[in-house]
Formats: C-alpha cells, sequence, structure tokens
C-alpha cells in the first residue's frame, strides 16, 4: 500500500543473545576462600554487519552499520549491568533516499552475569537497536545480526574476549566485590557444651505469602517477616541461658529481567529479593542485601524480607551466634531437619508458590508446561505462555494481573481504541495492553513480543496482536502477514473504520473479528475464483450473449459452492459479497477454472455481517438448501467450524 | 366453647394458610433473586476483589487516521480523538471467557480427563467474575470533548500544549458519555489549511489529553484525573516548489480526505480528480471521486469510479488473502439503483 507514499518508517531490529562462560579460577581470589557475591567491570560489544534484501516494494538495499555497546557494571545493583550505546555507524545503502536517523534511546541490550560455582557466566540478550530510515517508496523490515550464539571463553582470567568471525566482538574486564563479614567465630568456652542450645525460625502468614513486586525494579513490594530466636536445647519454651547475634543469609536469589514478564522494558535486572535495611534498622545490612547481622545480642531478631519481583524465589538460612558459645545453624520452628527456608514456600521447588499451586493449578505444577485448554480452539494445548510465566504475571493496563494456566490468554495493543467488535465469541480471554506493556524483539515478520522479561521455565517468545485503524484500498480490513497464522506471522491487523461505518456499526464489529481470528489461524470458509468474461441471457432467455469482460473490475468474483460466502450465515468469517454465485438456472454463464461452463446470477445486496464464529460446515440462512431463490446461494462450507480452528500459540503452526 | 369450635377451627387454618403463604412467598423471592443477574459492579462472593481496578479511561489519537505520518506544511489535517475503557472491555471478555469455561470444564471431568477435586477448583475459578466499572464523562451543560487538549514536543523537547485552531467537524452528539466495556465515542478535529501552514517544519511528536480537574460543576460521579494518548509521530516537510506527479497525487488526496470528513463533496471530488490526474492508479483517490458522486446523485459516475478502483485493486494485489468487499458491495448496490431508476 503506497497511498502514504512520504516519510515512513523502518525498523532494523538487531538482537544478539551471547553467552559468555568464563570459567574464572574465583574461589582463590585476594579474600581467601570466600566468593564474591557481586562483580564489577566493563563488557563491551562491536558489531559491523552488512545486510542486504528486499523492502516491502520489492526495492533491493543494502546496509551496513558498526555498532558499539558498552555495559557497566555496578556492584550496587548486584550482577546485572547498565548500558547504553555508542558510536553508531550511519547506514550505508545502495539507495540514495535512505536516511539513517537511528534514535539510541531505542537502543539497548540486557547484559547479566551470574557467578556459581568455580565460573562466571554473563549472558547477553535484547541486544536491540532501532533504525529508522526515510524512504518515499515505502518502509522495509529488516534483520541485521544473527543470534542466538554461545561460546567458550578462555579459562583463565575474569578478563578476556571473544569473536564470532561474523563481525562480532565481545571484551570483558570484570573484577569480583565481596559481602558483609559474618560475627567473628567465637572462641568455644570449655564449660559449655555443644548441646545446651538450640535456633530456630519461623515466617509470619509463610504458607499464603506470594510475592508481589512495586512499580518497578527499584521500588519495593511485599514483605515476609521472619523470626529467629535461640532457647535451651530440647526445650522450645525456656528461655536460653546466652543471647546471641543472628546472621540471615539469603541464597539462590533470583534476578528474572523486569518484575513481571512485560514490565518495565529497558531494565538493569536485579535480585528479586532483598533485605532493606531501611526495614531492618536493628541489622547491619550487606551492600547487596544478600545478608544481614543482628546488631545487638537479644535472645530472639526479626528479619523483614522485600520482594521486587512477580514471580521471585530464594532461600534463607539463619545461623545463631550466642555470646561464649560455638555458633548453633537455626532450623525451622517445628522441624529439627529442615535447615533453610524456601521463599515463597516452594515444597516441589518449581519456584512457583505453593499457595499460587493451591488455588490454580492443585497440585505440583510444571514450570514450563504451556496446557491451557479453554477454549479448545484447533485443539493446541497452551497459549505460548508456561505456568511459570502465568503465575509471574503481567501488566494490564497499568495493573499487574496473575492469569490463569488453564484458560488460554491473547494479549492486544488496540492504540485506535476500536474495540474488540464480536471476537469475544472466540471465548479467548484477550487482553488489551498500553505500548509500553510489550517490547520491540526479533521474530519477523511480528516484532511484538509480550513475554519479553521471560528468563526462567520460558515457552518462548509470544507474540500479540497489533490492531490499527488505517484508510484501505477497498478491503474494511487486512490481517498483514503470511496469511492466516498465529500472533508471530500476523505484522498488524488493519480495519478501515470509516469505510466499516459506511455500511453499518454491525460491519464494523465483524470486521475487526473477523481479522483478528486470522491472527489467530482461522481461515476463510473455502476459496472462490475469479473469472475474466461471461455471458448473458438475452431475448427472453433463449440465447446467450456475446462473452463479455466484466465492467467492474478486472475480474468478476464468483461465490463458490463451498466458497467464501458458504456455511453458516451468521459466521464472522464468512464472506457476504461476490459478485455472480453459482445457480444452475441462472441467467448468467462461465468458464471455471478447469474450463466447464458454469451458470450463476449475479450476487446482489450482501447479506448482513455475520456475528457468531460458526460450529458447523453446514449450510444455513440463504446458503441452505433452497435458501435463496430455491437454491442454496454457496452451500456448506469447505472449511467451515471456525470455533475450532483457533489457535493463540505462537509455537504452532 | 363447643359453640365456637369451628371458629377457632377456620381461624387456625387461615392463619396456617396465611403462614404458608407467607414461607412459600419467601421462598420463592429468594429464588428469584437467585437467578437474578448479579451487578458485576458490586463485591458478590465471586468477585475478583483482590485484582479489582478502578475505573480508567483510554483516550486514542490519529492524525489522518494514522499514528505516524509525514506531511507538508499547508496541508490540512484531521485530528480524530476517541475515548474507551479497556480496562472494562477487558474485565468484560474475561468474564465472558470464564463462563464459557465451564461446560468445557464439566465435560472433562465427565470424561474423567481431570479428576474431581481439580475440576472443582476449576470450576470455582471459572465462576469468579471481574467487577466491570464504567466511567463517565461530561454533562449536558459541558461536553466531554471540552476536557480534551492537544500537546506537542519536537525533537528532545518535552511536551507543551498546543495553540493550534482546531475546530471540532462536526460537534460531537453526545456530551455525556458512560464508556463501558463496549461503548466508546470520538470526536473529529480539523485544522485548516491556513492553520497548517502555520506549523513549522521538523519532527514533532502530539498527544492527545484528557483532563479532567476534581471538583468543578461535572456530576459527582464523573470520573475525573489525567490520561494521554500514544503520541503520534509527525513530520512536517517544507511544501514543494516544484511537486512531483507522485507527491501531487499524495497532497490531493490528503486534501480530498479532509474535505471528506467536512462533508464538502464538491471540493471533495475536485481534489480526487486532480490526485488521479497526476498519478491515476491511487485506488483511493477513485474511491474519494466515487463516494463524491453518489452523494452528488451521479450514480453511474459513482459506480464506473468504484469499478476503476477496483480493477486497479484486482492489479495492484492480484494475490490478496481479503477481497475489496467495500468494493464489491459498492458496486452491486450501485447497479441495482442504476436498474431501478
Amino acid at each position: 500500500m503506497t497511498h502514504n507514499v512520504t516519510c515512513l518508517l523502518s525498523r532494523i531490529f538487531i538482537c544478539v543473545t551471547a553467552l559468555v562462560c568464563v570459567a574464572a579460577p574465583i574461589a582463590q581470589t585476594q579474600s581467601g576462600s570466600r566468593a564474591p557475591i557481586d562483580w564489577k567491570g566493563t563488557v563491551n560489544i562491536v558489531e559491523s554487519r552488512h545486510s542486504e534484501g528486499k523492502n516491502r516494494n520489492d526495492i533491493y538495499v543494502k546496509h551496513s552499520a558498526k555498532r558499539e555497546i558498552t555495559c557497566t557494571f555496578d556492584p550496587s545493583v548486584n550482577v546485572d549491568g547498565t548500558c547504553s550505546l555508542s558510536d553508531f555507524g550511519r547506514l550505508e545503502s545502495d539507495r540514495g533516499w535512505l536516511e539513517d536517523t537511528t534514535e539510541a534511546s531505542n537502543a539497548h541490550a540486557h547484559i547479566k552475569a551470574e557467578v556459581s560455582a568455580g565460573k562466571v557466566s554473563i549472558g547477553i540478550s535484547g541486544f536491540t537497536a532501532i533504525h529508522k530510515l526515510t524512504t518515499d517508496l515505502g518502509g522495509a523490515t529488516d534483520t541485521v545480526g544473527v543470534g542466538p550464539f554461545s561460546f567458550q571463553a578462555p579459562a583463565t582470567s575474569e578478563s578476556g574476549s571473544w569473536s564470532d568471525g561474523k563481525g562480532t566482538t565481545i571484551t570483558w574486564n570484570l573484577s569480583p566485590v565481596y559481602g558483609s563479614e559474618p560475627p567473628p567465630a567465637q572462641e568455644k568456652e570449655p564449660e559449655d557444651k555443644p548441646s545446651e542450645l538450640e535456633a530456630a525460625f519461623q515466617a509470619e502468614g509463610y504458607d499464603d505469602w506470594v510475592p508481589e513486586a512495586g512499580e518497578d525494579e527499584a521500588q519495593p513490594g511485599n514483605t515476609l517477616t521472619i523470626r529467629a530466636r535461640v532457647y535451651k536445647h530440647n526445650e522450645p519454651a525456656e528461655q536460653s541461658p546466652k543471647k546471641a547475634r543472628f546472621r540471615f543469609e539469603l541464597s539462590g536469589v533470583s534476578h528474572e529481567k523486569g518484575v513481571c514478564m512485560n514490565w518495565p522494558q529497558l531494565v538493569k535486572g536485579g535480585r528479586d529479593l532483598k533485605i532493606d535495611p531501611t526495614r531492618n534498622l536493628e541489622l547491619d545490612v550487606a551492600r547487596d542485601g544478600m545478608s544481614a547481622t543482628s546488631k545487638e545480642l537479644s535472645y530472639d531478631a526479626f528479619l523483614v524480607v522485600t520482594s521486587y519481583d512477580w514471580g521471585g524465589w530464594g532461600t534463607l538460612m539463619v545461623t545463631a551466634y550466642p555470646e561464649g558459645h560455638e555458633t548453633v545453624s537455626a532450623h525451622l520452628e517445628g522441624n529439627k531437619s529442615k535447615y533453610e527456608l524456601a521463599i515463597p514456600k516452594d515444597e516441589d521447588g518449581n519456584h512457583i508458590a505453593d499457595s499460587w499451586e493451591d488455588t490454580n493449578v492443585l497440585g505440583t505444577a510444571i514450570a514450563d508446561a504451556d496446557d491451557d485448554f479453554a477454549p479448545v480452539g484447533d485443539e493446541h494445548q497452551g497459549d505460548g505462555l508456561s505456568t511459570y510465566e502465568e503465575y509471574r504475571g503481567f501488566r494490564v493496563q497499568g495493573q499487574h494481573i496473575r492469569t490463569e494456566p488453564f484458560q488460554k490468554d491473547l494479549f492486544i495493543w488496540d492504540p485506535s481504541d476500536l474495540g474488540l467488535g464480536y471476537f469475544d465469541d472466540s471465548r479467548i480471554t484477550t487482553r488489551l495492553v498500553k505500548a509500553d506493556e510489550f517490547d520491540l524483539q526479533s521474530g519477523a515478520p511480528n516484532p511484538r513480543v509480550i513475554n519479553f522479561n521471560r528468563g526462567y521455565a520460558s515457552a518462548g517468545a509470544q507474540h500479540l496482536l497489533y490492531l490499527k485503524n488505517e484508510k484501505l484500498e477497498g478491503d474494511y480490513g487486512s490481517a498483514a502477514g503470511t496469511g492466516p497464522g498465529v500472533p508471530k506471522t500476523c505484522h498488524t491487523v488493519l480495519i478501515d473504520r470509516s469505510r466499516c461505518l459506511e455500511k453499518d456499526e454491525q460491519e464494523l464489529l465483524t470486521t475487526i473479528a473477523h481479522e483478528l481470528a486470522h491472527g489467530c489461524n482461522v481461515e476463510h470458509h473455502g476459496d472462490n475464483y475469479k473469472i475474466k468474461e461471461w455471458q448473458s441471457l438475452e431475448n427472453d432467455r433463449k440465447t446467450w450473449s456475446n462473452w463479455r469482460p466484466d465492467p467492474r473490475g478486472k475480474a468478476a468474483d464468483v461465490a463458490a459452492q463451498g466458497g467464501e460466502e458458504s456455511g453458516v450465515e451468521q459466521c464472522i468469517m464468512r464472506y457476504d459479497a461476490a459478485t455472480f454465485y453459482e445457480n444452475a438456472n441462472g441467467s448468467f454463464r462461465w468458464k471455471r477454472p478447469d474450463g466447464t461452463l458454469q451458470r450463476g446470477d449475479e450476487y446482489g445486496f450482501a447479506e448482513a455481517s455475520g456475528n457468531i464464529f460458526c460450529d458447523d460446515k453446514k449450510g444455513t440462512g440463504v446458503n441452505a438448501p433452497m435458501g435463496y431463490r430455491r437454491v442454496s446461494k454457496a452451500g456448506d462450507a469447505t472449511k467451515g467450524i471456525c470455533r475450532r480452528q483457533f489457535c493463540v500459540n505462537d509455537r504452532m503452526h | 366453647m363447643q359453640k365456637n369450635r369451628p371458629i377457632f377451627i377456620i381461624a387456625s387454618l387461615l392463619i396456617l394458610a396465611v403462614v404458608a403463604f407467607f414461607l412459600y412467598f419467601r421462598a420463592f423471592r429468594n429464588e428469584a433473586s437467585v437467578s437474578e443477574p448479579t451487578q458485576p459492579a458490586q463485591s458478590s462472593p465471586g468477585a475478583l476483589e483482590s485484582e479489582e481496578v478502578p475505573p480508567l479511561p483510554n483516550i486514542a489519537l490519529e492524525i489522518d487516521t494514522e499514528q505516524e505520518l509525514s506531511t507538508f506544511r499547508g496541508i490540512p489535517l484531521i485530528f480524530t480523538v476517541r475515548v474507551a475503557n479497556q480496562r472494562a472491555a477487558n474485565a468484560d471478555v474475561e468474564n465472558r471467557a470464564r463462563r464459557d469455561s465451564i461446560v468445557l470444564i464439566q465435560d472433562k471431568a465427565a470424561k474423567g480427563e481431570i479428576g474431581a477435586d481439580k475440576a472443582k477448583l476449576m470450576l470455582a475459578l471459572a465462576r469468579r467474575t471481574r467487577p466491570v466499572r464504567a466511567v463517565k464523562l461530561g454533562s449536558p451543560n459541558q461536553g466531554w470533548e471540552q476536557f480534551v487538549h492537544f500537546e506537542y514536543r519536537k525533537e528532545g523537547g518535552s511536551f507543551q500544549r498546543a495553540d493550534w485552531v482546531l475546530k471540532p467537524v462536526p460537534a460531537p452528539g453526545r456530551r455525556s458519555v458512560t464508556l463501558d466495556a463496549q461503548a466508546r465515542a470520538e470526536v473529529d478535529y480539523a485544522l485548516p489549511p491556513e492553520a497548517a501552514g502555520r506549523l513549522s517544519a521538523g519532527s514533532v511528536e502530539v498527544i492527545a489529553v484528557l483532563e479532567v480537574p476534581e471538583g468543578g460543576s461535572l456530576p459527582q460521579d464523573n470520573w475525573r484525573g489525567r490520561v494521554a494518548s500514544e503520541p503520534v509521530r509527525m513530520k512536517i516537510l517544507p511544501a514543494p516548489v516544484n511537486p512531483s506527479a507522485e507527491e501531487k497525487g499524495t497532497i490531493n488526496l490528503q486534501m480530498a480526505d479532509f474535505y471528506a470528513v467536512l462533508k464538502d463533496w464538491p471540493n471533495v471530488l475536485a481534489s480526487a480528480e486532480e490526485a488521479i490526474a497526476a498519478n491515476p492508479k491511487l485506488i483511493r483517490a477513485h474511491m474519494r471521486a466515487a463516494d463524491a458522486k453518489e452523494v452528488q446523485g451521479d450514480l453511474k459516475g459513482a459506480r464506473d469510479a468504484y469499478g476503476e478502483a477496483k480493477r486497479l485493486f484486482d492489479e495492484q494485489y492480484p494475490n490478496s488473502y481479503e477481497h475489496p468487499l467495500f468494493l464489491i458491495q459498492k458496486i452491486s448496490s450501485l447497479d441495482s439503483r442504476l436498474r431501478n431508476r
């Protein structure tokens, strides 16, 4: 469509995902045997790419670009770095009309370093830059760069470099940072017996606690309070003869990107559970918020753990340092064999809170399963979102929701406020989101990803549908993409609102539902054919006229039996207009594509637009036997049963 | 006493009948009240109270139906502002999807595909409802559009209130609107050529803002607050001194679209014909010419113009999955009208 023959936008999405595994000897550093809890330094990516291809107007274009991105690790935000683009090279092209207007603000990368036993892993993801190419011949969508890829780096140091040999070079220089010191070990007094003291902890409202986040990664969410105490060994009701300091340590804390699956964008990332100093005034809290020690000796101490993610998890351990006594590891109140507290309560270890499982799954959920079954649709289960992702939830119209693991969800961006029309008859749970609640990522032809903060137990990228008002060139609507398919294949759902309303309000509601359904893999009821010429009965229906080209266009559309106009008359997916329909007694005739003669009549006025998705192939209304002038206008549908064609899962089809 | 016995019996029977009738009536009323549809707005046992969200309107802005466009200085523009309630739409669709899943869950339970306990849990989830909160805007004395203004920013700048002369065309019919899951309201604003000529060239982002201040004379149940649309990115180019044929086509088609919103059909036709003269392959220019001809009574001219648009569509989009239904319907309708003249 070149009706808007001025500057259009072209976007180049560069997505590079890299994984650097540095087998660094972190156990033996300047701090002896302590493991670093954090890292600082920089990671630098230089990418030079050359790409060529055709834009949507079939114009051949070439691009060359050099980009550099630097990520700085700040120890105070743990292991995630912030990144900014610099020195973006100008795009070059073999067409003089290309103009590079790269916006650095739209370019970002997310680089995450993870520390585990014996090695450092650096993950680079979402390396995305958006270029705007100005052209008077229409926009081009092109993908430059490759990914994901991974490599093994030199195993000797925390500095190094790597190149893929295709233009991408990554260099890094990281050094370890260490956390707060535990209290000094006490000299064991000869008269003390190791079994004299016991320590235990418990969390308030633990069974029902589910993590919640604040507005963004910097804002605190809900909290869990843990009380630890010392008492006489085997006598929980007896006060301890000694006071103690208590040390609380969080470990295995998640650092999922963002606070939920789609909020916020362009985030640094950070640990999802922390010990916040402002909420733990009686504790000395380590800079990284992962450990804290009570300032004073006491019989008990309280710890407040703050959540920064709707799906965070971690493990808490408590150690008591009694005065003049050897250290005592605290166990869970009432359970002497349990020295770790999973936060949230997670008996099955799938990082999904048990209380959510109890009310949404009943039993153990498989975190990466995607088995939503309602509505049935084409019987492919799932909506492209794993159980963990549904649990972690989404931001929808500014509010966080956890979705249900058995209901299929479809996300839609409708910046024109067109509405969903009759699409609710699909019985899919649609969720209209705002522009900042999805992200542009790799995955052409539809770059709009809803679960862009995915990490743990993801089923992969799931796309939303973009519903857009557009002045079209003769049709009411169009699902722009590769034809009917799952959301990832549908670039934009276009609706010509004013043309629909020229017919009536119902046409608008039907067209929106019809085109959205194409974005969920629903097809038309069948196929029509076109004819270039026809004859009509003349002289009181006695002779056929000469062959005439259709005056109403290059070709006339025939509503074939079993074609687009066939099936249930009220179905949204059924066409309700054509030039001719087939009728053995009709006063026109033409040659079918196979060369046989076919009689028929003019289609006449369109029927009322549909308002349901059909459950059957059987023709009804004008398509019923004898339904229109004693014939069936287009017969039973070839495909039909539209309700059983829906699929919103990007991994299918 | 003996004498009064029948009276006692009759009186007792009467009392019993009254009590029975009262009990029956109460039971009947209770039954009726159960079957009444519950108001979604208020708390019911199955409501998702913890997930309840306050009402919030959405405001959308399109300039010449676009969210990204390039235009020349001096070309008139149509700003379309639409208000809706997407939170309500989400809640409504979610409730419908839940309700519709009940039968499916029951079927699965009956077939043994899910256990009885799990089915019970799922049915409980499916029977929950999310409150659908409507948003009320405006009053008979103060139309909702009076609370709309536009802001713009140039590259790197911050948004500032626009002082453009924009006139509603026509004035919106409904001054107060209740935005529920389906309802929406819109108003078009025209930026006439002389005002468009005063815009400076360059890139600009424009937003529409709905801002209803606290207090005021609006009814208490009106929504108050501020919401802004997604920005429309507009590139204003200097008017070309010697426009190419393609540019002439584009400019005149934009003019035709503008006059169509104003329902100034003679100017629609004149602009569309100039666009066609400059670029005969512009399908929408033929459609605009046909619109104007039809309104002005030239049915044959309209039929031919729509026919030419369809011919161009078939030529330019031979493999289009969607057929030009608008054109096919228009042509059929005009053919019929021409035959019945």
